[in-house]
């Protein structure tokens, strides 16, 4: 991470459980490195029902993304009515990520959600299951995809540490939901530059928690 | 004397105040740069960042500092020391580069101690300034970063002395010291007074630390204060920063109290409106007192 990824400070974190995924943020917006201004930027945006994408970065590119996205789901969903499929949703995001690549945006997003799968049951009916998926990108687009988390911000190495010691698969929302607000939480403490403030939002097909977390203002 | 030249004894260098380290163009040195150079492009990345303020009043110096050792923008310490006592009658608060400044203050404490060993009396604090600034003076240009207060009551009372790796000597009545300066700054020159009591002091300088914390990234932990009275210096306290603040803002709420310090609503209050405007904290988000993770839940 470069100094310009220190600009605004911030990190986000998604992992995933049985049946459940949870994407989760500080709430810092920095400037220049050393003064907090708000401590209410989120970075966590959603595009469809399905799709969360977490940006981390400069704030100023995380908002442009953010639009560009927007625009280009919401045109894809008019043009093809149809909701669009996360895994062609990332793919949309590592080319406009990849379209910048000589004059890159200073963001690295995370994509957070579920994947549709189709399949006949024993009845010849068509079910629908939704499949954890996770994705982590870097500024220029490149997509790597995991099942079990994806950490992203100035404060992923102390996020990916703390992950690697505490993540348990499979497993339900609550279990899923402490895992995540306590990895977040250490790592925000041990980073000057990320905290005043976390957001975990926890999505399962039908439903999303959204819950606050009272972290240190330091 | 013959027999000094028989023996071939020389006299010990006597260039000033020597810290009996190798001398500036004695240090090991990296080949085919200059030290300054090689130390930008490899150096390690040194711990800097801090708020530390100190001032004298009536009842003698206070000195406080947060408690945070960052190294670029990780967190190395969350429970470090930045102040170090000198002697009995003088502490300095640190600010800088953490090396530098425990070593040079080892090498201050060495050299009082040989100054009263010497001449019978330890020397005042105006002097101690003195000394430490002439020996950094020696390493000007080469990065040190020792930015420091001198804390201690001598012959003439409470003193205050600002030290600066460059050679930088002030004598003044507050100082803070550090990337969150700023803040300190705000509260303390609200609230300062030269005929506080001790409590005042202490609430005053708790309060400039704590919001300092609050909005400067390099700041954090807890809060130490310290004061230096006649008789020597006290710890005072170890208080975390978040508690603090949050007891700070909870005395902003509606109903005034009338608490034993009086330095708290005067400069509480002009925070509040800047606050308000700045930070949009809704109301349910923080609860203080609540020491369960989530503070608020909506389902969709």
């Amino acid at each position: 991470m470069g100094s310009i990824f220190e600009y605004n400070g911030g990190c986000v974190l998604g992992m995933s459980g049985e049946g459940c995924v949870a994407i989760a943020c500080d709430l810092r917006l920095g400037s220049n490195r050393f003064t907090t201004i708000s401590t209410n930027f989120t970075k966590i945006f959603k595009m469809n029902d399905h799709i969360y994408v977490g940006l981390s970065g400069l704030a100023t590119d995380v908002q442009t993304i953010y639009e560009i996205l927007r625009f280009r789901i919401n045109l894809y969903e008019i043009k093809n009515n149809i909701k669009m499929d996360i895994e062609c949703f990332t793919s949309m995001l590592s080319t406009i990520l990849y379209s910048n690549r000589f004059s890159p945006y200073f963001v690295n997003p995370i994509v957070v959600g579920f994947k549709i799968v189709y399949n006949t049951d024993e009845h010849g009916n068509r079910v629908k299951t939704y499949v954890p998926f996770l994705t982590a990108f870097d500024l220029i687009g490149a997509k790597s995809e995991t099942n079990n988390f994806v950490v992203n911000g100035v404060t992923s190495e102390q996020l990916f540490g703390l992950c690697e010691s505490f993540y348990i698969s499979n497993q339900d929302e609550n279990g899923l939901f402490e895992t995540i607000s306590q990895c977040l939480l250490s790592a925000l403490d041990r980073d000057c530059l990320s905290g005043w403030g976390a957001e975990v939002l926890v999505l399962t097909p039908d439903k999303v928690i959204k819950k606050k977390l009272k972290t240190r203002m330091d | 004397m013959a027999l000094q030249d028989v023996c071939k004894w020389q006299s010990p260098d006597t260039q000033g105040p020597s810290p009996h380290l190798p001398r500036a163009g004695g240090w090991a040195v990296p080949r085919g740069c200059d030290p300054q150079t090689f130390l930008q492009i490899h150096g390690p990345r040194l711990a800097h960042g801090t708020t530390t303020l100190a001032f004298r009043f009536r009842h003698g110096v206070i000195a406080a500092a947060d408690t945070r050792s960052s190294c670029g923008s990780y967190v190395a310490c969350p429970a470090s020391c930045k102040v170090i006592p000198v002697h009995q009658h003088l502490l300095g608060t640190t600010s800088g580069t953490s090396a530098d400044c425990a070593t040079w203050y080892r090498v201050l404490q060495r050299e009082l101690r040989l100054r009263e060993l010497r001449e019978g009396q330890l020397p005042s604090v105006a002097s101690a300034a003195k000394l430490l600034s002439a020996m950094m003076s020696r390493y000007r240009g080469l990065d040190l970063c020792v930015a420091t207060a001198l804390c201690g009551w001598d012959r003439s009372g409470p003193m205050l002395f600002y030290v600066y790796s460059d050679g930088t000597r002030l004598q003044g009545d507050i100082f803070s010291v550090g990337s969150g300066s700023p803040y300190a700054y705000g509260v303390l020159d609200r609230g300062y007074r030269y005929d506080m009591s001790t409590q005042e002091a202490y609430a005053l300088a708790r309060c400039a630390v704590a919001h300092a914390t609050h909005r400067d990234a390099y700041s954090g932990g807890s809060v130490d204060l310290f004061h230096v009275r006649e008789s020597g210096w006290e710890h005072v306290s170890r208080s975390d920063a978040c508690v603090l603040y949050m007891e700070l803002q909870k005395l902003l709420e509606p109903e005034p109290e009338e608490d034993a310090s009086h330095a708290h609503p005067e400069p509480a209050t002009t925070h509040r409106a800047a606050e308000d405007r700045e930070l949009s904290v809704g109301p349910g988000e923080m609860t203080p007192g609540d020491s369960r993770m989530p503070a608020g839940t909506e389902t969709v």
